[in-house]
C-alpha cells in the first residue's frame, strides 16, 4: 500500500516537469523531424520531398564547412576552458587564507554575470581596428606589425571569437573548480607539505587528481555549450568573414530565417540534435567508466 | 396609487432619455459618415516593421483618420521583429488587415501562396478625395511591386538603394571635384591622400553594403543592366560573364590601389559610418536611411549629399541610378483579413498627397507619391532624388535578394573573401556561377523572371 502511494507521489511530482518536457522538447523535436521531410518556406504549402533535405546536406559544402567550424570550436574551447579554469582556480586557492580570496573570486566570476550582448559590445570596441584599444596598445608598445582587423580577417576572426568565449566562460568554471578544491581535506595537503612538497607538486599530485569528478562536469558542460554556440559568433562576426566563424547553429538560423528554407533547416536541426545526444552520451559513458 | 404614477413617470423619463440618446447618436453618425460609409464599427489592425524610417508617421495618420471616421479604429503594432509575429499570424490564419512586413519576412512566399490580395482593381479606383485613379498618384518608375503582371504591394517611401554619400563641404574646402569616371576616382584618391583621407569607409563585416553599393554598380557600368538581368534570371554563365569578372577585377584593383580606409574590413556599418562623419573617409555606401540613422553623430557643418557611382571607361552601361525594389518596405493587404475594404481605404488615405507630404516634411523621408518632392526639407534626401532624376534611368540591384536570398547570401560571402584578397576574381565569379547553377537546377526553388 505504501509502495503504491509512493509511486503515486512520484508520478504526481514528476507530472508537471514531464508535461513541460513533452510539450517543449519532445513535441518540437518530432515536429522538426517531420518538417525535415518537406520543402517548406515557413508559411503555406508543404511539399513532401522525403529524404531530399538529408541528401542535400551531404552535398552542401557550406553545411560541411559549418560542421568543421563547430568541431574546431570544440577542439579549441573545451581543452582551453578546462586548462584555464583549473589554472585560475588553483592560483586563487593559494590565497585561501588571505583577504584577497574573495576579491580574486569576484573578479574571476564577473564576466559570467555580464549579458552576452554587453560582452560582444565591449570586445567589438576593443577589437575595433581603427580606434580600438588592442591595436592602440600594440602600436604603443612597438608591435604595430601585429595590428590587424581582428574580427574582419579570416586568419584572426576565429581566434578572436574563441578568446571572447573563453573570457566569458572561464570564470564560472573556475569558481566551480575552486569550490571543489576548497572541499579537498586540508590534512592531505598538510601531510604533503610536511613531506616537503612544493605548491606545484601539491597541485599536480594531489589537487588535480582529486578534481576528476568536477573536471568531468566541466567537460560535459563546455562540450554541450560549445556545440550549441550561437551568441558570440552572431554578435561579433555574424559568422564571417566568409563563414569562417559560422557554427551549425548559425547556419540553421540562416537557412530558416534568412533563406526561408524551414524544411532544410529542420533537417540540419535533426542532425544537430543527434550530434548533441551523441556528445552527451559519450561524455556520460566516459564518466560512468571512471566510476 | 402615487407609487404607480411615480413608476410610470420614471419609465417615461427613461424612454425619453433613451430616445434623446438615439437622436444624438444618429445625428452624429450621419455627420461622421460621408457618402456611403457604414456606421458599423470597423477595426483595422495594422502591423508594420519599425526600422530606420520609424512608425510615428503611420501612427499619426491613423490618429487623423480615426478623427475623420468615428466608426473606424486603427490599431498600429510596430516592431523591429514584426516578421516573427507576422509568421505566427499567417500560420494561424489570424492575419492583420494591413501589413508592412520589413526585410526579414518572406513576403514573396506568402504572395506565391495566394495569401496577399491583388490590388490592381483598387488601384484603378479613385484615390482618396481625388478624381485621379489611385495608381496615377504614384511615380510610375518606382511603382513596380508586381508579380506576373499583378500588383500586390503599395510602396510609399522612396529608397534609392545603396548609393554613395559624401560631404559637400569637405569637397568644397579642398577644391576637389566629384568623380565622373573610375579614372577620376583614382585621381581623387591621390588628391585626398595629401590630406591623409582615404576614399571609402565600408562596413567590412557586412559585405552586402559594398556588394550592392560598389560591385553591382560596377557590373552595370561595365556590362549594362542586361548583364545584371541575365544573372538575376539565372542564365547559364551569366555570373561568370565578362562584366562580372571585370567588375571583380576592378573591385580588387580599388583595394590594391589603397582606396579603402585601413582597418575598414573589420568594421560594422555604424562604425564605418561614424568614421565617415568624422571625415576620415570621403565616401560611404548606404541607403536613404543614413541621415536618420546617424543623426546623433553628424557634425553641424557636415553637408551630406548623394552621388551616383562613376562610369567605367569603355563600359556598355548607362550609369543608371540604383533604386530599392522595397518589397519588404511596402504595404500589403492579406487575403484573409477581416476588413480588406476598410484597410484599402485607410491605405489610400495613408498614401494620399496630403498625408505623405506631412510624412515627408516631418520625418525627412522621400516618397513615391507624386508632387510630394517639394515637402522634402533634407538637402541630403533632395540630392538622392537628384541622383535618380539626373541618371538615364534606374535599376534595382537588390531585387534578387527578395527572390533568391540564399543565392545572393552565398555570393556576398564569397565577395567578402575577394575583398580580403583571399581569392582571385576568377575564383570569385566561378564560385558565384556555381551557386547560381545550384539554384537553377533546384526544382524546389520557385523561379522568377526579372525584366
Amino acid at each position: 500500500m505504501k509502495g503504491t502511494s509512493e509511486k503515486l507521489s512520484i508520478f504526481i511530482f514528476l507530472l508537471p516537469a514531464a508535461v513541460l518536457y513533452l510539450l517543449f522538447v519532445i513535441y518540437p523535436s518530432i515536429q522538426a523531424l517531420l518538417m525535415s521531410l518537406y520543402n517548406w518556406r515557413g508559411l503555406g504549402t508543404k511539399t513532401w520531398i522525403g529524404l531530399d533535405n538529408y541528401k542535400r546536406m551531404i552535398e552542401d559544402e557550406i553545411f560541411m564547412q559549418t560542421l568543421k567550424v563547430t568541431f574546431k570550436y570544440i577542439f579549441f574551447q573545451v581543452p582551453l576552458v578546462l586548462i584555464l579554469s583549473i589554472s585560475i582556480a588553483i592560483t586563487i586557492s593559494h590565497f585561501l587564507k588571505t583577504k584577497w580570496l574573495n576579491i580574486y573570486r569576484s573578479i574571476t566570476f564577473f564576466p559570467y554575470i555580464l549579458p552576452g550582448v554587453a560582452i560582444a559590445m565591449l570586445w567589438s570596441t576593443i577589437f575595433n581596428p581603427v580606434n580600438g584599444m588592442l591595436n592602440g596598445l600594440l602600436d604603443v608598445i612597438g608591435l604595430d606589425f601585429l595590428m590587424t582587423e581582428w574580427l574582419g580577417r579570416t586568419e584572426t576572426a576565429f581566434g578572436s571569437v574563441v578568446f571572447v568565449n573563453l573570457w566569458a566562460m572561464t570564470g564560472f568554471y573556475s569558481i566551480l573548480i575552486l569550490a571543489a578544491i576548497l572541499n579537498i581535506p586540508q590534512d592531505i595537503l598538510e601531510a604533503a607539505e610536511i613531506d616537503g612538497a612544493t605548491n606545484f607538486k601539491k597541485s599536480v599530485y594531489i589537487t588535480i587528481p582529486l578534481l576528476k569528478d568536477i573536471m568531468q562536469v566541466v567537460i560535459i558542460f563546455t562540450l554541450i555549450n560549445t556545440l550549441k554556440i550561437f551568441e558570440m559568433p552572431q554578435l561579433l562576426t555574424s559568422g564571417g568573414p566568409n563563414r569562417s566563424t559560422q557554427p551549425i547553429s548559425l547556419y540553421i538560423y540562416e537557412q530558416a530565417f534568412t533563406n526561408f528554407n524551414f524544411g532544410y533547416a529542420s533537417a540540419i536541426g535533426v542532425i544537430f540534435l543527434v550530434l548533441t545526444l551523441m556528445a552527451s552520451m559519450l561524455t556520460l559513458k566516459i564518466t560512468r567508466r571512471g566510476d | 396609487m402615487k407609487k404607480l404614477w411615480m413608476t410610470v413617470l420614471f419609465i417615461l423619463f427613461l424612454i425619453g432619455c433613451n430616445s434623446n440618446d438615439n437622436t444624438e447618436s444618429d445625428s452624429s453618425e450621419s455627420n461622421d459618415t460621408d457618402d456611403s460609409e457604414s456606421t458599423e464599427k470597423v477595426e483595422i489592425e495594422v502591423m508594420m516593421f519599425e526600422g530606420g524610417f520609424g512608425s510615428e508617421w503611420v501612427k499619426e495618420s491613423a490618429e487623423a483618420y480615426m478623427e475623420l471616421h468615428d466608426n473606424v479604429e486603427v490599431k498600429v503594432v510596430a516592431s523591429p521583429d514584426i516578421h516573427t509575429q507576422l509568421q505566427t499570424k499567417f500560420l494561424s490564419k489570424d492575419v492583420p488587415d494591413l501589413v508592412n512586413p520589413g526585410p526579414s519576412f518572406d513576403i514573396q512566399g506568402v504572395i506565391n501562396e495566394g495569401m496577399i490580395e491583388p490590388l490592381d482593381d483598387a488601384l484603378a479606383e479613385s484615390a482618396y478625395e481625388s478624381e485621379e485613379t489611385w495608381l496615377d498618384t504614384f511615380e510610375q518608375g518606382q511603382f513596380n511591386l508586381k508579380k506576373n503582371g499583378v500588383t500586390y504591394g503599395i510602396p510609399t517611401i522612396f529608397s534609392p538603394g545603396y548609393i554613395w554619400w559624401y560631404d559637400q563641404k569637405l569637397f568644397d574646402d579642398n577644391g576637389w571635384n566629384l568623380p565622373q569616371t573610375q579614372a577620376d576616382l583614382y585621381a581623387l584618391k591621390d588628391e585626398a591622400a595629401k590630406q591623409n583621407i582615404p576614399l571609402f569607409a565600408v562596413p567590412g563585416m557586412h559585405p552586402g553594403y559594398y556588394f550592392y553599393g560598389m560591385y553591382m554598380p560596377l557590373v552595370e557600368r561595365i556590362g549594362g543592366n542586361d548583364a545584371i538581368l541575365d544573372a538575376f534570371n539565372l542564365k547559364e554563365g551569366a555570373w561568370e560573364s565578362e562584366a562580372f569578372l571585370a567588375a571583380a577585377e576592378e573591385s580588387q584593383k580599388m583595394l590594391n590601389e589603397g582606396l579603402f580606409l585601413d582597418g575598414t574590413f573589420g568594421l560594422s556599418h555604424t562604425e564605418a559610418q561614424t568614421l565617415f562623419f568624422q571625415r576620415k573617409a570621403l565616401f560611404v555606401m548606404a541607403g536613404s536611411w543614413l541621415e536618420g540613422e546617424m543623426q546623433d553623430v553628424i557634425p553641424e557643418d557636415f553637408e551630406l549629399r548623394a552621388w551616383n557611382q562613376p562610369a567605367v571607361e569603355g563600359g556598355d552601361g548607362e550609369q543608371l541610378a540604383p533604386i530599392s525594389t522595397g518589397w519588404g518596405g511596402a504595404w500589403y493587404v492579406p487575403s484573409d483579413g477581416k476588413n480588406k475594404e476598410a484597410a484599402i481605404e485607410f491605405l489610400k488615405y495613408l498614401s494620399s498627397e496630403k498625408e505623405v507630404e506631412k510624412m515627408v516634411a516631418s520625418k525627412g523621408l522621400a516618397s513615391v507619391v507624386k508632387n510630394t518632392d517639394d515637402a522634402i526639407e533634407s538637402e541630403a534626401l533632395k540630392s538622392a532624388l537628384e541622383v535618380l532624376q539626373n541618371a538615364g534611368g534606374s535599376y534595382a540591384p537588390t531585387a534578387i535578394n527578395d527572390s533568391y536570398p540564399e543565392l545572393i547570401g552565398n555570393i556576398i560571402n564569397v565577395y567578402q573573401s575577394l575583398m580580403l584578397g583571399e581569392i582571385t576574381p576568377e575564383e570569385f565569379v566561378s564560385q558565384a556561377e556555381q551557386f547560381a547553377t545550384q539554384i537553377r537546377e533546384d526544382d524546389n526553388v520557385e523561379k522568377v523572371t526579372f525584366e
